[in-house]
């Protein structure tokens, strides 16, 4: 395994050139395994695409001391003694999202549809009919990168980015697709919005999707979206 | 007990930005939540030993322009981080020194001379609900709030402290900066010529910048790369979007991005960086990690061995 420098406290790993779920559930093993291995001197760790950067206080633990450690991981038998606690695609744990997919609340919806050459139903029926798997949280808090996204709607992101995308957008960019926590700048394409609250800092993790999960997007009607409490 | 008794900063006057920050958010990162904390830990931290805090108590940041407060109880304060005229009830007060404050007494700062960060630490320390671990407050996750006027603060109640220090050291904030970094994995994915471009690149402090980051302008650094998959984001780190204009990222970045990077800037060097005004000339040094290693470790040192002047009791 090759540990390179990201920053003074930081140490990251890349597994691969190109994600995986195989690839994220082994670093989330690796994951466990250094934080369990590092005590006190683990301060932080975070798993990008293909990526785990740990952050780690050198002054409890010497640089050299944590690299040795690091290299005498074996990675195939952490993941395989991990293996049990890896959620599967028909787990009970796949977390459904009801969105409404509509253009009063998606402003991109129509002109992706055209773009694709697919009616409104057929985009909704390919974006809804499979599971994504999540990859990674970051941008904001409770943002998952999900993915991957049926080539058919694969979109690269807006040329000019919004300055506020509402709360609950569903969106795509790419062969990812995501729903923002809250409101905020973004550059996906919105084609729906979600009323499910994804971060609460009052909650245990306080984000609802957690990297490794599976999930899914059920669409609903005007009446179901405002009774779940969504926003017009 | 009625709400008299507790101890309350009221604030009547912000500036720009004022917002309550300690050391920052650890252990959330894999839910997108940013670390936050002091921007200029080293003056966040001599604050917090000047009124004899832990180094972990939360301080009040004040962004460049003037701040106003009143004390409902006697304690002890200082003020640290940027070059900025204070006064107690009207009378001008040294900065970087514990200062005694009354009951009804009131503390002004006003537009800093240099820099950009002032910290106001209290004896006790400002008390807000902690959230996941730390008071510092990141208004645009929805963690906490940026203070308003009328707003009231509470700090501890441990009273004045017993003694005074001043620290007596010539000024940190710098006419140029030489910010040292630690070369990254993407560097390989870089020329060596356009590394050494960016070595000998004067670059000077943009007049975009925040909490989150600080952006240099200069000649355009083209990576070669293009965007990569999104990955962890480290203090400091050296990001080059499509414009080749350099941004380093700070306290409240964002936790993941795919933007190429050339390294990461040496924590006490970001604190450097974000007291430098707009306009600073900067340039980069690369450093290897086990210098980096001996930096910090003397920083740590240097801090925990400050020299802090003792004052006439301040009772």
């Amino acid at each position: 395994m090759d540990w390179t420098p990201a920053g003074e406290n930081a140490l990251r790993l890349m597994l691969g050139e190109h994600p995986s779920p195989t690839t994220t559930q082994r670093l989330i093993a690796l994951q466990h395994e250094i934080r369990e291995l590092l005590g006190t001197a683990w301060i932080d760790s975070a798993i990008g695409y293909t990526t785990l950067t740990v952050f780690i206080d050198f002054t409890q633990c010497s640089r050299d001391r944590v690299q040795r450690l690091l290299a005498s991981l074996d990675i195939g038998k952490i993941s395989a003694a991990f293996a049990g606690d890896f959620l599967t695609l028909n787990d009970a744990s796949t977390i459904t999202l009801p969105t409404f997919y509509s253009p009063d609340v998606a402003p991109d919806l129509i002109s992706l549809a055209e773009h694709k050459g697919l009616s409104l139903e057929e985009l909704i029926a390919i974006h809804s009919g499979q599971v994504y798997f999540a990859y990674a949280n970051g941008f904001a808090p409770g943002f998952s990168y999900l993915g991957e996204v049926d080539k058919r709607l694969a979109v690269p992101r807006l040329a000019t980015p919004r300055r506020a995308v509402p709360a609950g957008s569903v969106a795509i960019a790419d062969r990812q697709t995501a729903v923002y926590p809250k409101v905020s700048p973004g550059g996906w394409h919105i084609i729906g919005r979600c009323p499910t609250l994804l971060f609460d800092v009052n909650a245990t993790p306080p984000t609802l999707i957690k990297i490794g999960q599976w999930v899914k997007f059920e669409p609903i009607d005007c009446e179901q979206f405002v009774a779940l409490g969504g926003e017009l | 007990m009625t709400e008299s008794t507790l101890n309350q900063l009221i604030v009547s006057e912000v500036g720009l930005l004022a917002v309550v920050q300690d050391q920052g958010r650890f252990g959330y990162l894999d839910s997108g939540i940013t670390q936050g904390g002091a921007v200029d830990g080293f003056a966040y931290r001599l604050g917090q030993r000047l009124v004899g805090n832990s180094l972990s108590a939360a301080a009040i940041e004040i962004t460049l322009a003037g701040f106003r407060c009143c004390f409902s109880h006697d304690t002890s304060i200082a003020v640290t981080g940027a070059d900025a005229p204070i006064a107690i009830d009207g009378q001008e007060k040294p900065m970087n020194t514990t200062l005694l404050v009354r009951s009804g007494s009131e503390l002004t700062i006003g537009y800093s001379q240099r820099g950009v960060y002032s910290y106001l630490s209290i004896a006790g320390g400002v008390c807000s609900e902690p959230v996941l671990g730390s008071r510092s407050v990141v208004m645009r996750d929805g963690i906490g709030a940026n203070l308003r006027p009328g707003d009231r603060v509470p700090y501890g109640d441990t009273g004045p402290c017993m003694s005074a220090y001043q620290y007596l050291a010539p000024a940190r904030i710098q006419s140029q900066l030489n910010l040292r970094y630690i070369p990254g994995f993407q560097t390989e994915l870089i020329s060596n010529a356009v590394v050494d471009a960016f070595h000998n690149t004067r670059f000077s402090v943009g007049n975009d910048r925040d909490r989150m980051g600080i952006r240099l302008s200069g000649p355009a650094v083209n990576t070669g790369v293009s965007t990569l998959w999104s990955e962890s984001t480290c203090l400091g780190a050296i990001q080059i979007p499509p414009d080749g204009q350099p941004i380093v990222l700070l306290a409240d970045r964002q936790t993941v991005g795919g933007y190429p990077k050339l390294g990461a800037v040496l924590s006490v060097d970001c604190a450097r960086l974000s007291q430098a005004s707009i306009g600073t000339p900067v340039k980069f040094t690369a450093v290897d990690p086990t210098e980096a290693d001996r930096i910090l470790w003397l920083v740590k040192n240097y801090e925990a061995e400050l020299k802090l002047a003792k004052l006439r009791s301040s009772l």
